[in-house]
């Protein structure tokens, strides 16, 4: 593990931290995803501040 | 006092508490940059005191706007988002967290004593001693159990994207904070318990320093301050973020790359070249998310830019996104070996870091003060959207007058240093540029001045709104809208 860990996680971070970000992106503008996004960015719309 | 009639009782107590005091701080901070700015136009003002000296004041204003302006800021509106976009009031109660206010507040009182007083551990944004950093350690704790309990408990599914800035900035400011502080006070061998030593020396020390010190910038006053864009813009504005898939993405490029840009703080110095490089590779991949943020909260004013011409609170926030971009376009640009070499050691890093802080932010933090004290004491609006105006424009000639300033009198001073003449003697010995730039510290201390007047123009502002007046011009039509 430690061994993994040296020779392949530390000297290849680059390719596997773009990896991992590359993911996010695709995750957050996937097309399907899209409405569920749009709908928690009016989370701050909807909080029950309006009463006051 | 809660105002809230059948909605979650949120804890608002404490948020009043954090929002005076960061106006509080924020006047003092200022000032006391204002008279260090006059200080080295006029060294007499030094007084011939060691307390009033500029090395002493320095840490004093740095602290005082970061930390203590700059904190108040971020512990009130973080605890103000976390709580609405949760529907749920903060974990741990009003006293957990009033518990965590008057810990926070003392500690800077007696973090400004102690550099008066001439103690520091000579790091630079990490001046108090050991046994400070370990009571600030402390409250920083409290407030992470009471923002991650308040989280914890939220009645709203998803975690809005404000609070993920929030979470980063708490979660990686502990780090550093634990990082760039292990120090072994001096008693230890036989010197005085009021000293430390930090247990790194030489470039480590240097690198920790400005890994510490560039995230702090990053996280502290860029994440948090980016949870503050993310939450009021989108309020005041009345419509959602322009796009949330890019608020996500925003973020995650914000806590990718922002931990690698310390080392261009140490270009061309005993760091090794591949460390100074990676740090300048990961500064300029930065530009990615500055535009991502700077985007994102620009256009979530399209169809709505006629705000900008009515409403002053939204023009603080607009602007302090402008300022965003333009400082995360220089700090970027700066960070290139090629024009560092030319602008570091210069005041030309003074005007950046202060068009960042100016700009970026305190008018971030004005919007959301100007919006929050007329929702936390309950009244419409504040007392005077003219008033909010007039600080508007004092403020932005201000800071236009003390970055201009700065951009001049750096570009020269740095041209002076490597100036050679025809035999290749430097052309110019120091204090030929230290005479150079008066001109130039003098109008950068009116700007500040600018800056500080603006500054009581929100406080009188402030108080007349909690004291429940409402100017003449008030009840014009123009002026309400608000929520």
């Amino acid at each position: 593990m430690v061994d993994f860990v040296d020779t392949v996680l530390r000297p290849f971070w680059i390719v596997w931290v773009s990896m991992i970000f590359t993911g996010i992106v695709f995750y957050a503008f996937r097309p399907k995803n899209k409405g569920r996004w749009e709908e928690m960015g009016k989370i701050p719309l909807r909080d029950d501040d309006e009463e006051r | 006092m809660s105002i809230n009639t059948e909605a979650t009782p949120y804890c608002d107590d404490v948020i009043r508490k954090f929002t005076i005091a960061a106006i509080f701080w924020g006047v003092v901070g200022f000032l006391a940059g204002d008279f260090i700015a006059f200080q080295l136009a006029f060294p007499v003002l030094n007084l011939d005191l060691e307390w009033t000296t500029f090395g002493r004041l320095r840490p004093l204003h740095t602290s005082a706007v970061i930390f203590a302006f700059g904190g108040n800021v971020l512990f009130c509106t973080s605890l103000y988002i976390v709580q609405r976009t949760s529907r749920a009031s903060l974990f741990g109660g009003e006293g957990l967290a009033t518990a965590t206010f008057w810990g926070f507040q003392s500690f800077i009182v007696v973090a400004a004593l102690t550099y008066v007083l001439g103690f520091s551990q000579g790091q630079e944004y990490a001046e108090p001693e050991w046994w400070l950093d370990l009571w600030l350690t402390v409250v920083w704790v409290m407030y992470l159990i009471v923002f991650a309990g308040t989280i914890m408990k939220r009645k709203e599914p998803h975690i809005y994207v404000a609070n993920w800035f929030f979470f980063a900035m708490i979660l990686t400011v502990a780090m550093l904070h634990l990082g760039n502080n292990i120090a072994v006070p001096a008693a230890f061998f036989g010197g005085s318990w009021m000293k430390s030593y930090n247990i790194f020396g030489g470039v480590q020390n240097a690198m920790t320093q400005w890994w510490y010190g560039h995230n702090a910038v990053g996280f502290f006053l860029t994440a948090g301050f980016l949870g503050i864009m993310y939450y009021f813009v989108p309020k005041r504005a009345e419509r959602p973020v322009y796009s949330y898939r890019l608020s996500i993405v925003h973020f995650w490029a914000l806590i990718f790359l922002y931990i690698w840009a310390g080392p261009h703080h140490l270009h061309y110095t005993a760091l090794p070249d591949w460390a100074q490089t990676l740090g300048m590779t990961f500064s300029v991949m930065l530009w990615m998310p500055s535009w991502g943020g700077m985007i994102n909260g620009l256009m979530t004013l399209s169809g709505a830019w006629d705000k900008l011409r009515t409403d002053p609170v939204m023009r603080f926030l607009v602007s302090s996104v402008a300022f965003y971009g333009m400082s995360t376009f220089e700090g970027p640009m700066m960070s290139i070996k090629a024009v560092n070499s030319l602008s570091h050691y210069t005041d030309w890093g003074i005007g950046h870091v202060h068009s960042g802080a100016l700009g970026w932010v305190a008018f971030v933090s004005f919007g959301a003060i100007y919006y929050l004290i007329p929702k936390l004491y309950g009244r419409k609006e504040m007392y005077s959207l003219k008033l909010v105006g007039t600080h508007f424009w004092i403020a932005t000639i201000g800071i236009v007058l003390y970055i201009t300033a700065m951009w001049i009198s750096g570009i020269m001073q740095g041209l002076m240093w490597r100036a050679y003449d025809n035999l290749g003697f430097l052309q110019y010995s120091f204090i030929e540029t230290v005479e150079a730039m008066k001109p130039y510290y003098v109008i950068r201390a009116i700007g500040g001045l600018l800056f500080v007047a603006g500054s009581l123009v929100m406080v009188y502002n402030v108080f007349k709104t909690i004291k429940g007046d409402v100017a003449d011009e008030a009840l014009s039509p123009a002026a309400s809208g608000a929520r």
